[in-house]
């Protein structure tokens, strides 16, 4: 493999990380959230990035995933283990239990009080960052994977500034 | 307030919704999809939001009626009941799913996937759109109908035209117990309750449940029996529900035999000595509340071990193959299915028992495309065996 090559594959796989990163924090961050609205915007957001992944996996391949390198763009640890507010057990975002094994108490128990604005500001700020990484690693690609990295990097921009109002909106 | 999405009449239960979330862990289709708005709180969160918007939403360009993608999580869905046995204030689930999906189909947003389902039933009167003719073809040489019959036997599309083996086997019952019947053949039409959990509810109401309780009735049958867990719902809720009051009583075929057995009319002869695994089909347990009836049939057979399923009862897990759910989601269908035929499996089971056609022609197919190895069997099955 030439050294272009070798740059070529980085930052695709840099790219995978980034929005595979995305759709995990999105997807535990919906399950954990207390409010339905914040919910359903995570969810909404989550589903941009599961369409980012799609497109990315179809340049790469599906195998490229175990390869991808993770930018720690998103907050995980605040969304992966979630905490009955009862008891005080532990356990895992994404097998949360339909109530609580130590106290018996209901599934929202676990859940997290996120505020609205506190999903949006991660929005725009994540969207921005991975935005950047996106531009960067279009630099050292070429052909098609430049295209779809640029049109990556447009997206999250777009993300970015939606973000914004929406916080402008909720603040006033 | 002006509300732009002109809903059926089911703001009341919308509203009622205090977003627990009870619903949301206990819905097979959440459980596959893992997104809040296939589940049934996040439904109705967006129902309450187009019910809340009006002309003002609309100039800031937000979405005022439902649309496609609404639409898609409205059929994420199997009609199991889940939600409804679990939600705390009592919203009645089970009809309001059919209302939203009814709405969606009359808001121009059908399933493409269940449309044939209508056309079949509207032109042959079954769900897979074979011969009305055929209907009643796989009667046994032994079976001799009644012109006065105590009851008829209404076989369900499953049995007439897929699994006519369970057809067979409530023949035998019915002979074994003396009973005299009759069967409808091309005037048995679908029950209908396949496609009301489909969004077509209105057709089944306006044109299927008049026919199907007018052909009933012209028998002068005292009582209605039948091994189709979708149609005892239709007959013995739904046609009530939509003011048909059925002028006969309707049995599932495990009543029935409990009935039998009670007046002793029937008596088991043989033994099964093995073990079966038994699955509480959505529509009779958990929708119209009979857990006892089947397990009570099954306690009649001697040396047979009935297994519980983990869950069960009210807290029992769907097959996964109702309500279309199979057609427009295959892949979580399957899923669901396979689910519940492990659990079948981890009782250590060598049969998976149920008392729903649907369901069980669903589970040949998951055990057939994930190699698994169960037997998947129709209570009325059992029944006969032992006889």
């Amino acid at each position: 493999m030439t050294a272009k090559h070798a740059s070529e594959a980085d930052s695709l796989k840099h790219a995978l990380g980034a929005v595979l990163e995305g759709a995990a924090f999105y997807q535990l961050a919906q399950i954990v959230s207390a409010d339905t609205r914040v919910k359903v915007t995570f969810e909404d957001l989550g589903r941009r990035k599961a369409a980012q992944v799609a497109k990315l996996e179809a340049a790469t391949g599906p195998a490229a995933k175990d390869g991808a390198f993770y930018p720690n763009l998103y907050p995980l640890d605040a969304v992966s283990k979630a905490e009955c507010y009862v008891c005080g057990h532990v356990v895992e975002t994404k097998s949360m239990p339909s109530q609580c094994p130590k106290c018996g108490t209901a599934r929202y128990t676990f859940e997290k009080e996120i505020a609205l604005t506190k999903a949006w500001e991660i929005a725009a700020e994540t969207s921005r960052k991975s935005a950047d990484l996106f531009r960067e690693s279009a630099a050292a690609a070429s052909g098609k994977a430049r295209a779809l990295l640029e049109e990556l990097a447009k997206e999250d921009q777009a993300l970015a500034a939606e973000a914004g109002k929406e916080l402008a909106e909720l603040r006033s | 307030m002006a509300r732009l999405a002109k809903m059926p009449p089911i703001e009341e239960h919308v509203h009622a919704c205090t977003m627990c979330g009870y619903c949301v862990p206990v819905c097979p289709a959440y459980q596959e999809a893992g997104w809040e708005s296939m589940s049934p709180r996040g439904r109705i969160f967006a129902l309450r939001q187009y019910d809340m918007r009006g002309p003002l939403d609309r100039i800031l360009r937000r979405q005022v009626k439902p649309g496609e993608e609404f639409a898609a999580s409205a059929w994420e869905c199997t009609g199991c009941g889940a939600c409804e046995e679990v939600c705390p204030v009592d919203i009645p689930f089970d009809t309001l799913w059919d209302d939203v999906k009814g709405w969606m189909v009359e808001s121009g947003h059908p399933r493409k996937e269940l449309e044939p389902y209508l056309l079949n039933v509207r032109e042959s009167h079954n769900i897979y759109g074979k011969d009305p003719k055929d209907r009643a073809a796989w009667l046994p040489p032994e079976a001799v109908q009644s012109e006065s019959p105590e009851v008829v036997y209404w076989v369900g599309c499953v049995a007439s035209y897929e699994k006519q083996q369970v057809a067979r086997a409530v023949i035998k019952i019915l002979n074994a117990a003396k009973v005299t019947y009759k069967i409808l053949g091309p005037e048995e039409w679908c029950s209908g309750a396949p496609l009301a959990r489909m969004g077509y509810r209105a057709e089944v109401e306006k044109r299927i449940m008049p026919h199907n309780l007018e052909a009933v009735a012209r028998t002068g049958a005292k009582a209605l029996v039948t091994a189709c867990a979708e149609c005892y719902r239709a007959f013995y809720r739904d046609y009530k529900d939509w003011g048909g009051n059925p002028p006969f009583s309707v049995y599932h075929v495990s009543h029935f035999v409990e009935k039998l057995v009670r007046e002793k009319r029937i008596a088991f002869t043989k033994s099964l000595p093995q073990s079966i695994a038994f699955h509480d089909a959505c529509h009779m347990s958990r929708v119209c509340d009979a857990y006892a009836s089947p397990r009570q049939a099954l306690k009649f057979i001697k040396d047979l071990k009935v297994l519980e399923m983990v869950p069960n009862r009210e807290d029992a897990l769907c097959s996964g193959g109702g309500a279309g759910f199979p057609d427009v989601y295959p892949d979580q269908a399957a899923n669901v299915g396979s689910r519940r035929i492990e659990d079948a499996v981890a009782t250590g089971a060598t049969s998976l028992v149920t008392t729903c056609p649907h369901a069980e022609r669903h589970f040949d197919t998951v055990a057939r495309q994930r190699n698994m190895k169960i037997s998947i069997v129709d209570l009325a099955e059992m029944i006969a065996q032992a006889l």
